[in-house]
C-alpha cells in the first residue's frame, strides 16, 4: 500500500464510519470513554537493542523482523516505509493520525512502520525496542486487545530464524529498560474529562493516579499545551505475569472517573446551569463566527459543544446519527498537517483561516444549535 | 569519600565509595568531624579496624585474581559487556542497557539498582541470565588472551579448542 492510499483511507480508530456502539449510546459514558491502546513490546536475544545499535545492526534486525511480520495474513501489502524515506510533513500525518509514537518519528535510518488497511494497528520496528506493536480500539478492550497481540507476537516469533525474543524465567521478555522488563505490555485509555477540568480537578486526577501508579497526560496537544480535555491514563510496563493484574487496577480507575465524570457533569448542570450554558455557547459562539481558528481553540471548543451534547443543550441534526464521532473527527482532519495536506499549502497564514471555514460549513450542515 | 586523619604526624587516608562509606557508619562528613572533636579515641579505633578491614580485602582480592587468572571471567569481574561493549558507567547515566546479554553482565548492579529503588522488598538473589552462545564465546575468548598472557599455553590450547568447537555447529 502506498502512503496516498493509507491517508486516503479513513482511520477507523479515532475518525471514520466504523462506529462502535459506545457512540451511538447516549449515556454519559459513551462520550467519556473515546478508546484504548495496547502496547506489546520485544527484543530479539543476541542483538543490541535500537538505542545502542550501529545502523548496521539495525538494518540487519529488519531483515529478520519484516519478512516475519509480512509472513502474517494481510500484511504482505501493508503500508511499509522506512523512516529516513519519510519527511517532516508526512511524518506529522501519521503522527496526527496517532500510528506513530513519537519516539518513532524522531528516528532515521534503519527503523521502519508498517500499518494495515484497517489502521487499527502498527507495527514499529527498532523503535525503543526491535519491535513495538500498537493495537487500537475504541473500547476499553484491554483484555482482547492482550490476547491478540500475544498470539500475534508468537506467530512472529515462530516465523524468525532462530533466537527468538530475548526472555528468561525469572524477569520475563528482556528490554533496553529493565525496570520495563516483563510481560512487555502497557495500556492506555482515552478519556474525555470537560465537567472535570472545568473543576478545576485536574491536578486531583494526576496526584490520584500517580499513588496507584498510573500516568495520565493530554491525548491531543500543540505548540500552546494541551487541548481539547482528552487525556490519557496508562499504566505502566507490567511485571512478568502482572498485566491481568494491572488491566484489573487500570479498569477500577477508569470506571470511578468515568462514574466521577458524569456525576460532575449532572453536579455542574444542577448547580450552575448559567455558567455551562455560558460554556457551550461561548464555544459555539467561536466556532461559528470566528474567521481564522486555531487548533487550540477548535479542539477546546469541540470538547465543549460535546459536552452540550451530552447533557442536552445543544440541538443538531436528528438525521445524523454518528455527531460524536463526526466532531472527533475533526480533531485529526483538521490537525496543522491534515490540514495543509487538503489545502496543499504547508506552513501559511491561511490555514487557521481554512479551518474556521471547513467547521463553519459543517455546524450548518449538522445544524448545531444552543437550545434556548 | 574522603578521609584524612593525622595522629602524632601518622597520615591515614581512605578512599571509599558512596555506599561502602554508609556501610561503615560514615555517612555524614560532619557528625564525623563532630565525633572526631569530642571523642577522638572511638573515631581513631573506628578507622584503624577500616584500615584493617581493607587491607585484607585487598589481600583476599589479589588472592582470588591470581587463582582465577586462567579461568573463564565471571560477570562480576567485567565493567563492559564483551556482545555489544556496553558499560557500567552507560548504565549507571542512562538507566539503560546495551543488549539481552546485558541483563548477566551486569547482575549484581541491576540488582542493587532494584534495591535502591524498592528499598522495603525483601533481599533477593542476585538474577542469572541465560547467556547467549554468542557471550559464552567472547567470555571463552577473553578467558584465552588471559591464559596466553599469564603464558599458561596449555589451557589456552583447550580454550581455542572449546571456542571452536562451539563455533563449529553454527
Amino acid at each position: 500500500m502506498k502512503f496516498i492510499q493509507l491517508l486516503e483511507t479513513r482511520n477507523s480508530w479515532t475518525q471514520g464510519r466504523d462506529i462502535s456502539p459506545w457512540h451511538h449510546q447516549s449515556s454519559a459514558g459513551a462520550d467519556i470513554l473515546m478508546g484504548s491502546i495496547a502496547r506489546l513490546s520485544r527484543s530479539l536475544a543476541g542483538h543490541c537493542f535500537p538505542g545502542w545499535s550501529s545502523l548496521e545492526s539495525r538494518r540487519e534486525i529488519l531483515s529478520i523482523l519484516r519478512p516475519a511480520v509480512q509472513a502474517q495474513r494481510g500484511y504482505k501489502t501493508a503500508f511499509r516505509v522506512e523512516m529516513s524515506d519519510l519527511d517532516l510533513h508526512s511524518r506529522r500525518l501519521i503522527l496526527e493520525r496517532k500510528l506513530l509514537s513519537p519516539c518513532m518519528a524522531a528516528r532515521q535510518e534503519g527503523c521502519e512502520i508498517i500499518i494495515p488497511k484497517k489502521q487499527n494497528i502498527s507495527i514499529m520496528l527498532n523503535e525503543e525496542e526491535h519491535l513495538v506493536i500498537h493495537r487500537y480500539s475504541q473500547d476499553f478492550e484491554c483484555r482482547n486487545m492482550q490476547d491478540q497481540l500475544m498470539s500475534f507476537a508468537a506467530n512472529i516469533e515462530q516465523k524468525l530464524p532462530q533466537g527468538g525474543f530475548a526472555r528468561n524465567e525469572q524477569q520475563g521478555y528482556l528490554l533496553s529498560q529493565p525496570s520495563e522488563c516483563g510481560d512487555g505490555m502497557q495500556f492506555y485509555v482515552l478519556l474525555h474529562l470537560p465537567a472535570m477540568v472545568l473543576s478545576d480537578m485536574r491536578v486531583q486526577i494526576q496526584r490520584a493516579c500517580g499513588k496507584i501508579g498510573l500516568g495520565i497526560h493530554a491525548f491531543y496537544s500543540d505548540d500552546d499545551g494541551d487541548t481539547g480535555n482528552i487525556f490519557v491514563i496508562y499504566t505502566q510496563p507490567a511485571p512478568l505475569g502482572k498485566s491481568q493484574q494491572s488491566i484489573a487496577s487500570l479498569e477500577r480507575v477508569i470506571q470511578t472517573l468515568i462514574n466521577r465524570e458524569a456525576e460532575v457533569r449532572r453536579k455542574l448542570f444542577i448547580l450552575r446551569p448559567w455558567a455551562v450554558r455560558d460554556q457551550v455557547g461561548r464555544a459555539l459562539g467561536l466556532l461559528s463566527y470566528a474567521n481564522c481558528l486555531s487548533y487550540k481553540e477548535m479542539a477546546d471548543s469541540i470538547s465543549m459543544i460535546r459536552l452540550g451534547i451530552s447533557l442536552n443543550i445543544i440541538s443538531y441534526d436528528a438525521s445524523e446519527k454518528a455527531i460524536t464521532p463526526r466532531l472527533i473527527e475533526l480533531l485529526t482532519i483538521l490537525a496543522p498537517a491534515h490540514l495543509a495536506e487538503v489545502t496543499g499549502s504547508q506552513g501559511s497564514p491561511q490555514l487557521p483561516c481554512e479551518r474556521a471555514e471547513q467547521i463553519k460549513a459543517l455546524l450548518r450542515e449538522l445544524n448545531i444549535q444552543l437550545k434556548p | 569519600m574522603f578521609l584524612t586523619q593525622i595522629i602524632d604526624g601518622q597520615i591515614t587516608e581512605l578512599e571509599l565509595c558512596e555506599s561502602c562509606a554508609k556501610k561503615r557508619g560514615l555517612f555524614d562528613p560532619q557528625s564525623l568531624s563532630f565525633a572526631e572533636k569530642f571523642c577522638p579515641d572511638s573515631i581513631t579505633d573506628k578507622v584503624n579496624d577500616l584500615v584493617k578491614e581493607l587491607a585484607s580485602n585487598l589481600e583476599k582480592n589479589i588472592n582470588t585474581k591470581s587463582a582465577s587468572a586462567t579461568a573463564a571471567p565471571t560477570a562480576d569481574m567485567l565493567t563492559q559487556c564483551p556482545v555489544c561493549s556496553f558499560g557500567l558507567e552507560d548504565l549507571r547515566r542512562s538507566e539503560r542497557l546495551g543488549c539481552p546479554d546485558c541483563y548477566s553482565i551486569f547482575a549484581q548492579e541491576l540488582k542493587q539498582i532494584k534495591q535502591l529503588e524498592h528499598p522495603a522488598s525483601p533481599p533477593q538473589a542476585p538474577f542469572v541470565s541465560e547467556e547467549s552462545q554468542e557471550l559464552k564465546i567472547k567470555k571463552l575468548e577473553l578467558a584465552m588472551s588471559a591464559a596466553i598472557e599469564a603464558e599458561n599455553y596449555e589451557r589456552a590450547a583447550e580454550l581455542r579448542d572449546e571456542i571452536n568447537s562451539m563455533k563449529g555447529p553454527q
